[in-house]
């Protein structure tokens, strides 16, 4: 009697020359302990500074509500720092992609975001390694779905070749599985790990998820990292960095979306504070939070249909990002033993008056893999 | 070689002139002393005068070597200046810069012989350009290490790769030592 053929290995030409939008997602966590983790999160202590009760990063974009919303603000043509991102990202990648051009890469991406940058990616990599395969990783299916639509429609790359993981990556068992299953995918093969927009910044501790990925980086990996950058560290920056976000509504509205569509509180867009402060002196840290100062205490319903009392004054924190000084960075990849292949940096160029914000794209090694810093001293005596 | 051997060839005339004179002056009834005096010293005199010049070539050949030899030597002091050394504190500073003159000079004189001397006139072409593009490099070095923002680490960075092994430093400083064991003893 023949052996039963997985369905996996059928699933490829069953999907062949189907016009229907079937997308395929490679699921690694159950959904339900998400949604306590979030209810969780909600049930913090009283803080009226923005560090009890809270919505951690990749909950941001989770559901079709939030999604929903993030495409919005990127579409947003006030929203200045997207576009001068997407513009600059060009500029540092072209600098950067002949170290990860040949050798034949594969491509993770975590946190897909809108998928532009993917795109950029992968039709460069492409052109030398056809064979690639393009691993988009995220918390959020209704992302994956959206993001991988760019490289698949926009750059015509293979949809069998595309592999979209629904996975929280942040958190350290996670990200040792997903290792484990791209190691036995690719064997030997090199990955290139993407963490652009600025990603690493949403998180609570930068350094703890800089180290979890670290940790599954093989000697032939790379990170590439794209972070906000800051040249000064002072409230009056903080202040800047905070007002940068307030200025478009459709950010407001994003960052508010996973609170509307998970709960019965009723939002004003003026109850959002954009605070900026500096963060251990190398850092700016902008906390974006709801805060309660209707002058009652208003009761809210969770996801698991349960009550959350908000006192007068508590804050839930929405959204966290931070801009990065050089010396923070430094700290950041000497911590989780990193050495930078390359880096290029920019500055923002679309205010009138100098702007100290701008944009670093890094790309990282693993100590350990037989590359070293290349300084500007070396360039000049190297033979 | 040459020289050598127009230069006996001319004392011998000579000294054979000489030697007809005097049993000339005692046996003056021959009649065929004269023109044999007369035409050795004629044909002494005509290779007198390629020995000459070959001399005086010779001569500025040594001083212009002499000249190089003694531009290496201090080009060699100033690599193992204290502020090209390795122990020397990663403070910015002001490096001195070799020289090239002399090899300059050497090359345009017309002085080294353009077949006797081709591989030595190739080691020169390329030291004169190892020590242009070693002296920019000190230039630009100094550019970077007298901005404001340097830090210390990027101070110290520079220190660095100036004394790593396969540093233009020590590519410099092979090739000045490879120049001096190729220069003719003089």
């Amino acid at each position: 009697m023949a052996e039963p053929v997985p369905v996996i290995r059928k699933l490829e030409h069953a999907l062949a020359d189907d016009d229907f939008a079937w997308s395929l997602v490679l699921v690694g966590e159950d959904q339900t302990d998400k949604l306590a983790t979030l209810t969780s999160d909600l049930r913090g202590p009283f803080s009226t500074s923005g560090d009890g009760k809270q919505i951690t990063s990749g909950f941001s974009y989770w559901g079709i509500g939030p999604t929903i919303a993030w495409a919005n603000a990127t579409n947003d043509p006030f929203y200045l720092v997207m576009k001068a991102g997407a513009e600059s990202f060009l500029r540092h990648w072209r600098k950067l992609r002949p170290h990860v051009e040949n050798g034949g890469f594969h491509l993770v991406s975590l946190g897909v975001g809108t998928g532009v940058k993917d795109r950029t990616i992968l039709s460069d990599m492409r052109r030398h390694n056809p064979d690639m395969y393009y691993i988009p990783v995220d918390m959020s299916s209704e992302m994956l779905r959206m993001g991988t639509l760019e490289p698949v429609r926009g750059a015509r790359f293979p949809v069998s070749q595309v592999l979209p993981v629904q996975l929280d990556f942040s958190i350290a068992d996670n990200m040792e599985e997903l290792g484990q299953m791209l190691a036995r995918l690719v064997d030997d093969e090199p990955i290139l790990f993407a963490l652009t927009g600025n990603t690493l910044a949403n998180f609570e501790s930068d350094e703890e998820l800089l180290d979890t990925l670290t940790r599954v980086l093989r000697p032939q990996d790379r990170l590439l990292l794209e972070v906000a950058s800051t040249t000064r560290l002072d409230q009056e920056s903080a202040d800047a960095a905070a007002d940068e976000y307030h200025q478009t509504r459709a950010f407001a509205e994003f960052v508010t979306s996973t609170l509307r569509y998970n709960t019965d509180l009723k939002i004003n867009n003026d109850q959002v504070k954009f605070v900026g402060e500096v963060e251990d002196e190398d850092a700016l840290l902008v906390k974006i939070f709801w805060q309660n100062d209707t002058g009652e205490e208003i009761r809210m319903e969770l996801p698991d249909h349960t009550e959350a009392v908000l006192p007068i004054g508590d804050t839930i924190r929405l959204y966290t990002t931070r801009k990065y000084s050089t010396t923070r960075l430094k700290r950041l990849t000497e911590a989780c033993q990193l050495t930078p292949v390359e880096a290029i940096q920019s500055q923002f160029r679309y205010a009138r008056r100098p702007n100290p914000f701008g944009l670093e794209l890094l790309l990282l090694a693993p100590e350990g893999a037989g590359e070293t810093a290349r300084s500007l001293a070396d360039d000049i005596w190297s033979t | 070689m040459r020289r050598t051997v127009v230069s006996a060839v001319t004392y011998g005339l000579l000294a054979l002139a000489f030697v007809l004179g005097v049993l000339w002056f005692f046996w003056p009834q021959g009649s065929r002393w004269e023109p044999a005096v007369n035409s050795l010293t004629l044909v002494a005199g005509l290779t007198g005068i390629f020995v000459e010049r070959l001399t005086a070539e010779a001569e500025r050949r040594t001083e212009v070597l002499r000249a190089v030899a003694n531009e290496l030597h201090e080009n060699t002091r100033l690599l193992n200046d204290e502020r090209f050394s390795p122990d020397a504190p990663t403070t910015r500073q002001v490096y001195p810069r070799l020289v090239v003159s002399a090899v300059d000079l050497a090359l345009v004189s017309g002085a080294l012989g353009l077949h006797r001397d081709a591989e030595l006139v190739g080691l020169m072409h390329r030291w004169r350009d190892t020590v242009h593009l070693f002296n920019r490099r000190l230039d630009l070095t100094e550019i970077s290490t007298f901005s404001n923002t340097i830090s210390a680490a990027e101070l110290a960075a520079f220190h660095r790769a100036l004394h790593r092994e396969n540093s233009y430093f020590a590519r410099t400083r092979e090739k000045l030592q490879k120049l001096l064991d190729a220069l003719p003893p003089l």
